[in-house]
Parts: structure tokens; C-alpha cells; sequence
């Protein structure tokens, strides 16, 4: 959940033209979805998503320089299970900062960045200060890109960031910890470092290829090892590729997007299967992992105002080492294999825009899930439907 | 205005046409589990609190709930090169006394929930496009007592002392909030979202405007809530 909220705010900051001079952003909006989620061997699941997000960013030259200010916020609210119901789930509400500097030289600008998120998660009737699942993000960052000419630029760059949790508590290792007389501490809090390199062609085809390395490093967090004594930090080694090809005329536009994840960490799973004879699991290389997916989105512009999009998906996730579990998550249902996981689906979406400011977008999503790893709190393998609409007023 | 009137028969569909009574339990519910919330969703319902570039004088119809009187007065201010919004929201749940025509509910005493919310607003025009920022404060007192009806339908002892206490309450609230609005006003109609932070009870909501001079058709949005969405027209002189 994490990554999907950096490439969320990631994707928040690059769709800023960079290049005018004075601009001001605002983006205020809600939706609201209704989820009917239908897992295998369990019943119809209903729930609900609603959000209310606002987005302002504000750019001029400031002290010699070109200075952007971002805000950002989303707000996630319960669901269906209100505040006064017995049930209520949880809620998220974010808080993003982002100033960048621009410094432009011929063609190339240079770009300084520091950026801060900050998460309230709120499960039940906790304080917002008190959510077990709270995190902040804080980072600095530069950036190069290079117009070499009118078709093709080239961009590069390096963020570090740190991240932290200040009231998580994993209970269960704690557990285990105590089970084998390993005193160690359980901080979730990391430190990231991250490369990216992206090529833009412009043809009569806009190409973009992207490549993203990041390396995460636990500084208080021990790998679960055989070795119960072992002192090895937890790192996370993520390897991300995506090509886009954009296929654009006047009335319509065809987009092909290609994600590639390699994901690396030498974090080991260990889970107490039997709590009656205190019986722990081991899964080397738990989280290892290859993933693809594919989408092709056929945008169909019916009028000025008017946008009809149609994207059909797939995606194919291979663990390296984890093994799939039984229905009810205790141990590996098979130790000769490892999981896999496919999902395929499709989204339509019906765009209406009017004054160039006010849109209102109703959405419908299928997705199927397939698995096999049988562990019905995992839930991979589902038939799910999504309706929903988002209102938005965009300046 | 046709496309107002449609936006609302898109609506109607989702709203409860159960019961009269069923409508009343169901209000009651939500009102007895945490009236602080049922209290600041009609507070947010009935506000009219837009950057208008002209003063309004206005009276909200809620979809949702029977029987909120309400009204509001937005005043447009220009001091020097500056825009502002100040006004005041009255409303009182006169509704909410109905439920002592539910069967078994007759006992029901002291029951009242009534509110304003003063409300000031800076505003900047943009390209026809009006942002605003402003806070306002949520004024309000609820008051219910269910304890006769307890007594008389309760016959275990620990349990009636146990469900005696959540079955009376009589409370002011102060709940200041800060919202920001944006709004787009056109040939004599509008349309406008507003999105607020309630500080002490620490809830954001959303209200969606679309009107013209006289009616206008809002969605308040509260993702906290039992119901989400609240419907209402509004009425403006």
C-alpha cells in the first residue's frame, strides 16, 4: 500500500507542466464506489469506497528561481460501515507537502525537490495521533531533463527518503521473539534510496520508457533467520520498468502500457501455525518476487466535453520462494511449488467535462483473480465489480 | 434548470421510500448512537456558505430526513481589494420529535436538537473560477431521555442500568471547522464543491452545489457517516 501511495504522489507531481512560469493548480473533488467482491468457497462480499481529495499547487519565480508548492490531500472514508456502526472499518486521511526548485541551463533543467507525507490510518475509535498504521515520509530529491531535441528528452533522477512509523507494533513477531529468547526490536522504519531514468520519443507514436531502482534498508529491523542469533539488517531491492506507447488522432486515442516489477528483499516469513504447541513456519525469501501486466485503453473523444475509455488489463505476479497456503493460512499447502497469482480484467469509464472545469466520471470495473495459494484471508482468487462515479472541479 | 431536475430524478431511486416508520427508526438509530455526528451532518446540510458575488437569503429542503427548519443569510463584503463571505445558519430539527409516535416510543422525553453556524470567507476570483477560505463554528444542542421507556421494557436489572445510561443525553457542541471552496457562477446559474475539516471531531466532509438564481440541488458527502450521501434542494432569495 505504501509503494501505490509514493507512485500515486509521483504521478501528482509530473503531470505539472514544468515550463510555464506562473501557474496555479487546484483540484477538488469526491467518489464514492460500491464493491461486490464475490471471493472463491466464501460469501458476496458488498462494501463501499468513498474519498474526498483536494490537490493545489502553486509555481512562480521566487528568489531568481522557478519554485512549485504542492498540497495534497485524500481522505478515505469507512466504507458502508459508518462511524456510528458497530463495524466501522478503517479510514486514511494524507497530508502531502512538496516544494521543488527549477533551474533551468540551455536545455536541461535541473530540479531540487523536498517533499513530506504524512498518513493518519484510524481503525475503530482511535485517535488520529494513536493509529497503529500511521506513517510519515520525508524526502530530498534532484532531477535532470534534457530536451536533446523537439522529439526525443531524456530525464534522470535521485530521491532519499525515510520512513516511519511511530506507533507500529508487529504483535507477532514480538511473539516469536519472545518464543525463541530473541530480544530485537520490531521497527518498521526505513530509509530509501531510489534512481529513475526515463527516454520521452515523440513520433508519430509518443514512446516513454521508464526505470526505476529503489533500495529500502531497516536499520532496526533483523531478518528472520534460522539463525535466531543472526544480526542481518532487512533490505528490500525493487526493480521497476514500464514502457508506454500513445497512439493518438482527433477523435480517439489508443495507450499500451507494459509494467515490469522485479522485487527483491531477504526478509524471511515466520508465523506461529500452531499456537498450542507454539509450531513456527519458514519461508526464505518471503516477499521475492516477478510481476507483468499489460493494459491497452482505447479512449474514444465523442465530443469536447465527452470521453468514452475502454481498457482491458492483465497482470501475472510469480513469487520466488513463498509457498501457497492452505485455506485457512496455516502452512504451505504445497511445499514443491511457489505461489503465482493472475488477475485480467476490464474498466469502462464515461468522462463528461463542462467549463472546462467541472467533470463527473462514472465508472465500472471487472477483475478477475486466480491462484494458487488457497488462503481464503488473502482472497486471490475472486470475480469482483466495481461501480462507482468521482465528481471533480479542476482549475 | 431541466438538467437540475434530472439530476435529482437520477437520485431519487437510491432514497429510502420504506415506511414512514422505518424511516423514523432508522433516523433514530443513528441519532441515538452518536447524535455529534447526526448533529454536524445537518449543521453541513443546511449551511448556504459559498463565495455568492451576491447576498442570499436561503432555506434548505433535506431529502434524507423529515422535518429540518432552516435557514441562512450569506453576505457579500468587498473591503478594498478583498472579497468576503459572512453569515449565519439557524436550523431545528423539529422531525426528530416524531418518534414518539413509534409504537412503544411515547415515553420518550426532552427530545431537541437545534443549531446555527456563524460562518466567515475570503474569497479570489480567478478567470471566473472563485476560491475561498473560511472557517466556521458548529453551535448546537441535542437532548433525549429514553429512560422511562427502559424502565418499562427492561426487565433485567444490570441491564437496565447498563443501557440507562446511553439513553440520555443533554449536550451543547462547539465544533469549529475550516473549508475551502471553489465555484463557477455563469449566466445566472452556478456550480460549486466545498471540502471542510471539522477540528475537534476531527472529520472531513464535502458538499456538492449545482443551482441557478432561485433553486439549486446540493449533495452533502460525509464518508464518516451511516449515510454518505445527503440530498437536498435549496431554496434562495
Amino acid at each position: 500500500m505504501v509503494i501505490k501511495k509514493f507512485l500515486f504522489l509521483l504521478s501528482i507531481v509530473f503531470s505539472i507542466n514544468l515550463y510555464s512560469s506562473s501557474v496555479f493548480l487546484a483540484k477538488m473533488g469526491v467518489e464514492q464506489g460500491f464493491i461486490f467482491n464475490k471471493p472463491k468457497n466464501v460469501d458476496l462480499d458488498l462494501d463501499a469506497t468513498n474519498s474526498i481529495n483536494a490537490y493545489f499547487a502553486y509555481k512562480d519565480n521566487l528568489i531568481g528561481l522557478d519554485t512549485l508548492f504542492v498540497y495534497n490531500l485524500d481522505y478515505n472514508g469507512p466504507g458502508i460501515k459508518g462511524y456510528s456502526s458497530g463495524n466501522f472499518t478503517s479510514r486514511s486521511f494524507d497530508n502531502y507537502f512538496l516544494t521543488k526548485f527549477f533551474y533551468p541551463i540551455d536545455n536541461t533543467v535541473f530540479e531540487f525537490k523536498l517533499d513530506f507525507l504524512y498518513e493518519f490510518y484510524n481503525i475503530g475509535n482511535e485517535k488520529w495521533t494513536e493509529g497503529l498504521y500511521n506513517f510519515g515520509k520525508t524526502g530530498i530529491g534532484s532531477s535532470l531533463t534534457y530536451n536533446l531535441s523537439p522529439k526525443l528528452i531524456l530525464g534522470s533522477g535521485v530521491n532519499i527518503s525515510y520512513v516511519w512509523f511511530p506507533n507500529y507494533t508487529d504483535l507477532e513477531t514480538e511473539a516469536i521473539n519472545l518464543i525463541e529468547g530473541v530480544s530485537g526490536s520490531v521497527k518498521q522504519n526505513f530509509w530509501q534510496f531510489d534512481f529513475d531514468a526515463s527516454i520521452d520519443f515523440k513520433s508519430f507514436l509518443l514512446l516513454i520508457f521508464e526505470y526505476s531502482l529503489i533500495y529500502r534498508i531497516y536499520p532496526d529491523l533483523y531478518v528472520n533467520s534460522v539463525n535466531i542469533m543472526s544480526k542481518e539488517n532487512q533490505y528490500d531491492f525493487i526493480n521497476m520498468l514500464k514502457f508506454n506507447a500513445v497512439y493518438q488522432k482527433y477523435d480517439f486515442s489508443l495507450e499500451l502500457s507494459i509494467n515490469f516489477i522485479n522485487y527483491n528483499s531477504n526478509y524471511n516469513y515466520r508465523k506461529i501455525i500452531d499456537y498450542s504447541t507454539l509450531q513456527i513456519d519458514f519461508n526464505k525469501d518471503y516477499l521475492d518476487y516477478n510481476s507483468i501486466e499489460f493494459s491497452l485503453s482505447l479512449l474514444i473523444f465523442l465530443s469536447s466535453s465527452s470521453t468514452i475509455s475502454i481498457t482491458p488489463n492483465i497482470g501475472y505476479k510469480s513469487y520466488s520462494a513463498r509457498h501457497p497456503s492452505k485455506n485457512d493460512g496455516s502452512g504451505a499447502l504445497d511445499y514443491s511449488k511457489t505461489e503465482w497469482d493472475l488477475y485480467y480484467g476490464l474498466s469502462l469509464a464515461y468522462d463528461y467535462k463542462n467549463d472546462d472545469v467541472f467533470s463527473f466520471k462514472p465508472v465500472y470495473v471487472l477483475r478477475i483473480g486466480k491462484s494458487n495459494n488457497n488462503d481464503l484471508l488473502l482472497n486471490n482468487n475472486y470475480v469482483s465489480n466495481y461501480f462507482g462515479f468521482e465528481v471533480t472541479f479542476e482549475y | 434548470m431541466k438538467r437540475y431536475i434530472f439530476i435529482l430524478l437520477i437520485f431519487i431511486p437510491f432514497y429510502n421510500f420504506a415506511s414512514f416508520e422505518s424511516d423514523l427508526y432508522k433516523t433514530l438509530s443513528d441519532f441515538v448512537k452518536n447524535p455529534k455526528i447526526f448533529f454536524l451532518d445537518i449543521e453541513t446540510d443546511t449551511d448556504n456558505n459559498l463565495p455568492f458575488s451576491s447576498n442570499r437569503i436561503s432555506t434548505n429542503l433535506l431529502l434524507h430526513v423529515i422535518g429540518v427548519a432552516n435557514g441562512s443569510y450569506n453576505a457579500k463584503l468587498r473591503i478594498n481589494d478583498l472579497n468576503f463571505n459572512a453569515g449565519c445558519g439557524l436550523w431545528y430539527f423539529w422531525g426528530i420529535k416524531l418518534i414518539k409516535y413509534i409504537d412503544g416510543l411515547d415515553k420518550a422525553k426532552d427530545i431537541n436538537m437545534f443549531g446555527a453556524s456563524p460562518f466567515i470567507s475570503i474569497s479570489k476570483d480567478l478567470d471566473n473560477v472563485i476560491f475561498s477560505f473560511g472557517s466556521k463554528i458548529s453551535i448546537g444542542y441535542v437532548s433525549f431521555n429514553f429512560r422511562d421507556i427502559i424502565e418499562e421494557q427492561v426487565s433485567d436489572r444490570t441491564l437496565k442500568d447498563m443501557i440507562k445510561s446511553a439513553s440520555y443525553i443533554k449536550e451543547f457542541y462547539i465544533d469549529p471547522a475550516f473549508f475551502v471552496s471553489m465555484l463557477i457562477e455563469k449566466e445566472g446559474s452556478y456550480k460549486g464543491i466545498q471540502i471542510g475539516y471539522n477540528i475537534i471531531s476531527a472529520r472531513l466532509f464535502a458538499k456538492l452545489v449545482f443551482g441557478g438564481e432561485t433553486f439549486s440541488f446540493f449533495l452533502g458527502f460525509y464518508p464518516d457517516s451511516p449515510v454518505i450521501i445527503h440530498p437536498g434542494i435549496s431554496v434562495s432569495f
